[in-house]
This record gives structure tokens, sequence and C-alpha cells, in this order.
């Protein structure tokens, strides 16, 4: 095993617990959406709204519970120590699976109309969106999250001043964690009130919460997969979450505008959450320079797909999605449509899922001591989950703008025989990406359970490798990004989310509101059919210019040093310009060849030079380090 | 680079600084949101009940058969039916309480009416009459108009009698809420939205349960005398009277018990009797349907008949009901 620490081989049995919940949500998912279409599939055994609760209780505790996995994964190599006592990570294991068994139990109740009051407090469930778990489940989890609280912390350093910032990260998230979800434990006889602190564990979970897990967690883990400096990641992460806090903390009050409460919140609520993108940009953009720090080829491209995917979907699917229905003149036609399910799918499984998906992907691999694997289903899985993820999107979106104007501009209430005919064809698409969907998940599945199965050992991976071999030419698609080019494609990201919020906030316009509906539709219907295909064309672009950066730099690894033109520097040769000569042999390389420098100089202002001309375009790799000789081995990446 | 560092420590600090502010604003907003002029005047489950059935009882009930994953609620929920915040302001309680009671179907005008007279002697409803009721609540004319008789959706969840009244409650209290104008007001032209719900109930193929189709909408249980044989004029006065919505005639179980095979049948009750169901006990079930509660079937759900319906219709129906062996 491969693994450094005892707390780390805990995170397996994690990530199959994850696995198990995530095929059952998933499934209830691809349920509720045959529902959709049918309504009165297995309508008096499982009524859609158990199914709904069932799908959105399940989508909290299998994230949560990866995120639990991923930091029994990370935290010891943060902390450098094991967890103490042992029994109790294991004690939290059988804990959680006992809360799911009861919670489960407990749900279809709803059905009966059974909530177990005793007062005003429900105890068995509670039909409340999202927190639909009664106060035994509530208490019980409060427990559990403390406990992992504790544990976590008791992971880190005794001394807070030896912290760094990804500790910080982690600590704040994993107190938040349990801090927040006390929340769960009012009981408010007023809806406005309930609905007041339910948004506390809701929001304060997803949009603050979680969210500073997930940036600490991402930097953590390109830090490790590409060598990237820990100081330049705590600075991503201290800003990351300083902007999530700035942003999030008021912008909680976007679910205020309408639920009774006080009218001032929809000022607040508009500012404070129209910067709440802010943090996820600036998570992605770390994510692109962080890719461009390796010089070895990483060993588990999946896991990078998916926390690519992670970053990209919080940027589209909370950031642009969430910024066109967050100001109160757009939101007050988006709120209680379809709409919000378009946000939230991509935001909830896009940005959570797939990180915690991308964790497991490296936490399996190492648990079963694989060197290599082949990669073919982890990356399908990937493009489908992906496209099924987008076609869902765009059907509640699709679906949602309909409603809007049915539903809100017409006043037509009667859903069987006019809201509904309405959306019809948005139920078809959305059952056919779910569908789409619901293929990925299960290769997901097979493949992390059997990934043994497509080990490459270290002894096959030279045979393996033969095939890359040095390029004359590199393709459009393939060829290294640049900043200005990634820029381009996150502000055309921005574009078309900006064409979306115009397209909501027409149908303020008096036209629209007296019954003509062609403003929205058309500028609703580019602004997401744009944002999907510039989504899905900026992920195949990014990931082809990683794709091509791996394999050259695999060609680099496989090459004889021995069989390299040398430049040598050494007794002052070529000492007015090195850089130059460099530049000229450089240039006649092919794409995945190299050159060796022989220097009695340390040469770290050449490669500080070279990265003024080439940007990311080399490789640098110091095979000697002085102090009387350096030897470089400089490479032509894509 | 030993400068940025420098810059950027000072420029932390300053980031912390500002975040304690904003929580600083966040607390005082809070504060606000509990203590402001707006928020005194905000309604109060406690202080609202309808048959006597307290608005906080009607929360626990809509929480408890986890109304919010199916519809929405202040516009929080599911989406998959509709949002019922002001539900109450468009349909009234009548209506409300007629469909609760069997929310397979769509309430007809003869049921809605029933449920009005008997709220208006129990004092619940203070409208003049059944048309002074139409006339405020156009979502129940509306419902009568085009729904009335046709399949809904809803699973039926068996509420109780008390349930209903208390959710009813809920409802009263949810529409006093103040929602900053949300949802926005319709100002779209009448002939649009005529026009479009034409077109979508046309497209959903509208097929009603059973045959009220004939005859023009709006009517349906406002001619109660027909010239027809006994038992077909009792037939259809078992479906414009929107007995039909609850008791099935092919022996399934529906709200009620169903007709077939009741006539002379023996019927147990919750009390531990059993009754033969000969003319008087259908005539008390008719005009006193929660004297006699079938077991297993809930009370307070029927509303009484007594000055909707004849002696003639009664003997009508009665003959029909002979007929379904």
């Amino acid at each position: 095993m491969d693994f450094q620490y005892k707390t780390q081989h805990f995170s397996y049995r994690f990530f199959m617990l994850m696995l198990v919940l995530f095929a059952f949500q998933i499934l209830f998912g691809f349920l509720l959406a045959l529902m959709q279409m049918d309504p009165e599939l297995l309508q008096g055994l499982i009524n859609f709204n158990v199914a709904r609760a069932f799908h959105l209780n399940l989508g909290v505790i299998w994230i949560v519970t990866g995120f639990i996995g991923t930091i029994l994964f990370v935290g010891p190599l943060l902390g450098q120590k094991d967890i103490k006592p042992m029994w109790l990570v294991k004690f939290l294991f059988y804990a959680l699976m006992v809360i799911v068994v009861w919670t489960a139990a407990t749900l279809p109740l709803a059905q009966k109309g059974i909530a177990g009051y005793v007062g005003n407090t429900p105890w068995l469930q509670q039909g409340k969106e999202f927190l639909e778990a009664g106060r035994v489940t509530d208490i019980l989890l409060l427990v559990g999250f403390s406990i992992f609280a504790y544990l976590t912390l008791f992971m880190f350093p005794k001394k807070v001043k030896r912290w760094n910032e990804l500790h910080w990260g982690l600590a704040i998230g994993v107190c938040g964690l349990a801090a927040v979800w006390i929340f769960t434990l009012v009981s408010s006889k007023n809806l406005d009130t309930q609905e007041y602190f339910r948004w506390y564990v809701v929001h304060y979970w997803v949009e603050a919460v979680w969210e500073i897990i997930h940036i600490t967690l991402i930097g953590f883990l390109l830090s490790r997969f590409f060598g990237a400096d820990e100081k330049e990641v705590g600075f991503a992460v201290f800003w990351g979450v300083s902007l999530v806090v700035l942003s999030g903390l008021i912008g909680n009050s976007h679910h205020y505008f309408w639920i009774g409460t006080p009218a001032f919140w929809q000022f607040w609520g508009s500012l404070f959450s129209a910067l709440e993108p802010l943090p996820l940009i600036f998570c992605i953009w770390h994510v692109y320079l962080d890719e461009k720090h390796g010089v070895t080829p990483i060993e588990n491209k999946p896991a990078f797909y998916f926390i690519f995917g992670s970053a990209l979907f919080e940027s589209v699917g909370a950031g642009v999605l969430g910024f066109t229905m967050t100001m109160a003149y757009a939101n007050i036609w988006e709120h209680g449509t379809w709409l919000t399910a378009a946000h939230g799918h991509l935001a909830l499984f896009g940005a959570f899922g797939l990180l915690v998906i991308g964790a497991a992907y490296e936490a399996i691999r190492k648990y079963k001591n694989i060197y290599r694997f082949r990669e073919y289903l982890g990356k399908l899985s990937f493009w489908l989950l992906f496209l099924g993820l987008l076609g869902i999107m765009g059907s509640f979106a699709y679906g949602g703008t309909k409603q809007i104007y049915v539903y809100r501009i017409l006043g037509l209430d009667w859903w069987g025989h006019q809201v509904r005919p309405a959306m019809a064809n948005a139920r078809v698409l959305l059952g056919f990406s779910a569908f789409i969907f619901l293929c990925g998940s299960l290769i997901l599945i097979y493949d992390l359970v059997t990934m043994k199965n497509r080990e490459i050992s270290e002894q096959d991976s030279k045979v393996f490798n033969v095939e890359y071999i040095p390029q004359k030419r590199i393709g459009r698609w393939g060829k290294k990004m640049s900043s200005n080019e990634f820029g381009t494609w996150l502000a055309g990201i921005w574009f078309f989310g900006l064409v979306v919020t115009a397209g909501v906030f027409s149908f303020n316009l008096n036209s629209v509101r007296e019954g003509n509906p062609t403003i929205p539709y058309i500028v609703m219907g580019i602004g997401y059919v744009g944002l999907m295909l510039i989504t899905l064309a900026f992920a195949s672009r990014f990931l082809s210019a990683f794709e091509k950066r791996q394999n050259l730099l695999q060609v680099l690894r496989n090459t004889e040093n021995s069989a390299l033109q040398t430049i040598d520097f050494r007794n002052g040769n070529g000492t007015a310009a090195k850089e130059e000569r460099i530049l000229e042999v450089f240039s006649r390389l092919e794409h995945g060849d190299a050159l060796i420098m022989i220097s009695d100089k340390n040469m770290a202002e050449q490669h500080v030079n070279l990265h003024k001309v080439l940007g990311v375009g080399f490789a640098w790799e110091n095979l000697e380090d002085g102090p009387e000789l350096w030897k470089v081995k400089v490479g032509k990446l894509n | 680079m030993s400068s940025f560092i420098e810059k950027e420590k000072k420029a932390r600090k300053v980031a912390i600084w500002i975040i304690i502010g904003m929580i600083g604003i966040w607390i005082v907003l809070s504060i606000f949101s509990f203590t402001g002029s707006e928020v005194r005047k905000r309604p109060n489950t406690e202080n609202i009940s309808f048959n006597n059935q307290s608005a906080l009882k009607g929360k626990q009930v809509f929480q408890a058969y986890n109304g919010m994953d199916c519809h929405t609620i202040v516009g929080n929920g599911a989406y998959f039916a509709p949002d019922l915040t002001k539900v109450y302001e468009k349909t009234g309680a009548a209506w409300l309480k007629a469909y609760l009671g069997s929310p397979g179907t769509y309430p007809t005008q003869a049921i809605v009416n029933v449920n009005f007279q008997q709220l208006k002697n129990d004092g619940e409803i203070d409208d003049a009459n059944f048309d002074a009721y139409l006339e405020k609540y156009e979502g129940a004319k509306e419902r009568i108009d085009r729904r009335a008789g046709v399949k809904a959706l809803m699973p039926n969840l068996n509420f109780s009698g008390e349930e209903i009244d208390a959710l009813i409650a809920f409802f009263k209290y949810s529409a006093q809420l103040n929602t900053a104008g949300w949802p926005p007001e319709v100002k779209a032209r009448q002939s649009v939205i005529d026009d479009e719900a034409d077109k979508l109930e046309k497209e959903s193929g509208l097929i009603r349960s059973f045959s009220s189709a004939s005859k023009p909408a709006g009517q349906q249980g406002n001619e109660l005398n027909t010239n027809a044989s006994p038992a077909v004029s009792g037939q259809q006065l078992t479906i414009d009277l929107g007995c039909a919505a609850c008791h099935s005639t092919d022996g399934s179980k529906l709200i009620g018990p169903s007709f077939k095979g009741l006539y002379g049948s023996q019927v147990s009750l919750d009390n531990g009797n059993t009754v033969a169901a000969d003319d008087a006990y259908l005539i008390k079930s008719i005009l006193d349907p929660n004297a006699d509660i079938v077991k297993g079937y809930p009370t307070g759900v029927m509303p009484s008949f007594k000055g909707m319906v004849t002696d003639e219709h009664i003997t009508d129906i009665i003959t029909y009901l002979k007929t379904l062996k």
C-alpha cells in the first residue's frame, strides 16, 4: 500500500460508502425524471415528494461522506500525524451508516403524514426542503460533525502559529460544517422564520463552508499533482476563502427577497450575491496556473479531469448561473421555477460532487497501490457526466423559461393541463439528459471499484509508453493555452451568462408582461445554448492542451538523456548570450524533444528569462543541481 | 518578490478588517430583520385559525406530508405542483375544503357549494351567498368552470377533516405573508391568457374522467332536474354533485367506500357496529355523513348535502345505487 499514514486507509471505506450513496442518489434522480414525464408513476408506492427527499438528502450526505474521505486522505499529509484514537474514525463510519439507514426509514413517513411531533419539534421527518430528515437525524449528524471536526483538528500541529493557509481553510471548514448545522435544530412556529433559518444551513453550507473546504482541497490536491509552490497555493486559498466570506455572508439574503422577511434585504442581497462569483473565477484561474507547474507526467489524469470539471462548473453553475438570477429584478421571475433547478444541479454536483470524485480517484489508486491505470473509462465517464449535467441544466433552463411565461406572465396555474403541457419538450430533454448522466455514473462507479483490473505496472508502462514520440506539429486544439486565451474563454462564458441575465430581466418589459414572450425566449435561448456550447468547447480545449502537455512530458521522460543535443556553458563558454543560444537550439527541436545544458554556474536566471520568452511551453528539469556542476534538461512542449 | 510578500501581508490585514466590518453590517441587518417596523405586522400562525384548527397545526400538517417536495411555498420547494402561498386568496376556503377532501379530482360546482353552505352555517365564511363567494374568489370560479370533474395529478393522501381545516388555516396564514410583490402581478391581456389556456389544454389532451364533457363548461351541477328515468337521473346526480370523485362504481377504493354492491350489504362501522345499507342508512349518510363512519375511512371529509338535494334526488340516487351490483 502506498499510504504513509494509517488514517489514510480509512478514506477508502468512506469513498466506497460514498459510491453506494451516490448510486442511490442518481437512481432516485432518474426516477424523478421519469416521474416528471409520468406524474402518476409509482404514485401511492413512492410519491414524488418522498423520492425527491431521498434525492436531496442523499445528494448532501454522499458529498459530505466524500469530504470526510478526502480530508482523511489529505489531513495526515497536512499535519504529518495520525488520528488518535483510531476507533473514533471507525465509530464515525458505522454511525454514518446507521444515520443513513434511520433517515431512509423515516423519510417515507411523509406519505402517511407522520412527522413525530412533540410540541412543535418534528423528530422523525420534517418536510423542509434539503433538511427533510427529522430532529433525531439532525442531532446525530451534529454529533458526527463535531467528532469529525475534532479528529481533523487533532491531526494538525498543536501550535496554531505553525498553521498555514491550508490548515486554516480546513479548520474553518470542518468547524463550520458542525457550527452551521446547529441551525437545523431551530423549530419555528412561523413560515418566514423557518425559511430564514433553513437558509442559514443550506446557504451557509454550500455557499460558504463547503466552498471553503472546496477551495482548500483543490489547492492541496493540485499542489500534490503538479508540485505547485505551497506559498502560491496558500495565496490562492487565503484570497479565495476571504472572498467567499466577504460575498457569501450577506449574499445569503438573496434568499430573503420574497419569503415574508423585510424588503431591505433586496438591496443587500442583490449587491453582495452579485459578488459571489469572484472567488469562483479566482479558483479556476488558479487551477489554470497550477496545471502549468508540472514537469513530470501526472499519474492520474481522470482525477485531474474531475477536479478541473469541479472548478469549471463551480464557475459556470454557481458563479454564472447564480449571477443570472440573483438580483431582485431577475430573481422575482426566476424564484420558484425550474431555473433554480438548472442552477442547483450544475452548482451542487458540478462543484462539489466532481471534486470528491476526483479525490476518490487518487485515494483509491493509492489505496490499491496502483502505479498507473488505463484511463479510458474514467475519461469516458467524465465526459458522459459532463454532457449529462449540461443537458440537465439546459432542460431545466428551457422548461423554466416556458414556465415563467405561462405561470407568471399569464398567471395560468393548472398544473396538469396548462403548466405541464407548456413544459412538455423540456421534460423529454430532461429524461434524455438524465439517462446520459446515469450511464456516466454507472461507468464511473465500475471504474473506481475495478480500477485494479486496468492497472499498468511500472514494467508494463515502459512498453506502454513507447507509442509516445516527438511530434513536428501540434494541432490548434492541442496547443498550450495562453493566459490571454484562457481569459478570453472565461470572458466568453460570462458573455453568455450576461445574455441570460438580460433575458431574465427582459420579463420586466411592458410588451412581455402584456403577453408577448418573444424577447426573453430569443435572448435566453441564445444565452443558455451559447453557455452550454462554450462551456463544452472550453473544457474540450483545455483538456486537449492538458493531454498534449502530459503526452509530451511522458515523451521527455522516455528519452535517453545521453542521446540529446548538449550545450556546454562551462569555462565561460558563451556567457554573453546564453539565452540566444538556448532559444536557437530550442527552436529547432520537435515537440517532445529536449536539449541538455551543462554549466559551472547556477542557471536559475536562464530559467526565469526563458519563461519570459516561451511562457509555459517548455519543461525545465534539473538533472544536477550544483555546487560544482549544473545540468538541466529543457524539453519542448506544446 | 519580497516587497510583493510585504505588500500582500498588509493587504491580508486589510482584508480581514473588511471581513470583520462585513460581519458587523450583517449582524446589524439581521437584528433589524427581526425588530424592524415591517416585522411587527407579520402574521402569526398562532393567531390564525379555521374551523377551530390553528395555522400552526396546519404548518405542521403541511410539513408532515412534506408538501414542499411537490409544491412550492413562498417559492421554495419542488416546482412539481403549484405554489401555495396565495392559494387561499384565489380560491377561498370552500373550494379548498372540497378539493382537499378528494385531491384526485377537481370538485364540481355542487360539491363546492355544499362545502360553502356548511362553512356558512358554521360561521367560517361570511360571504352572503355562493354567487358572492365565486365573485370574490375568481380562482374558485375559474377552477369550477374549467376543471370541474377532471382528474387532478395530486395523490390521495387521505387527509382527515381536521387536517384539511388545519391546512386551510395555514394557507390563510401564508396568504397574509408580505412577499414584497412576489409573485408578480399578472398584467397580460385577457385574450392572450385565454388563447394560451385553450391551446395548452387542447395540447394536453384534456379528457374528463367521467361523462360531463357533453355539457358546456360552467354548467355542471347546475341542473339537477332531468326527465330521464330515476336510475339514469340518479347516475347523473352522482356526477354533478361530485359523489363520483370519491366513490367508485367498480369496487376500487377512492376517498370513500365504493358504490358497487353497496346497497343491501352489511357495513362495518368504526364504532364496532355493523349496519345494513338500506334506504334509511343511505339517506342518513347523505344528509349527516359523519354520524356513521365506515371502518377504515376518515371522519369529517364528506360534507352534508342537507339543503342541496331534494327527497326526489335522494330517491333517484338510491335507485341508481341499487343497479350497481
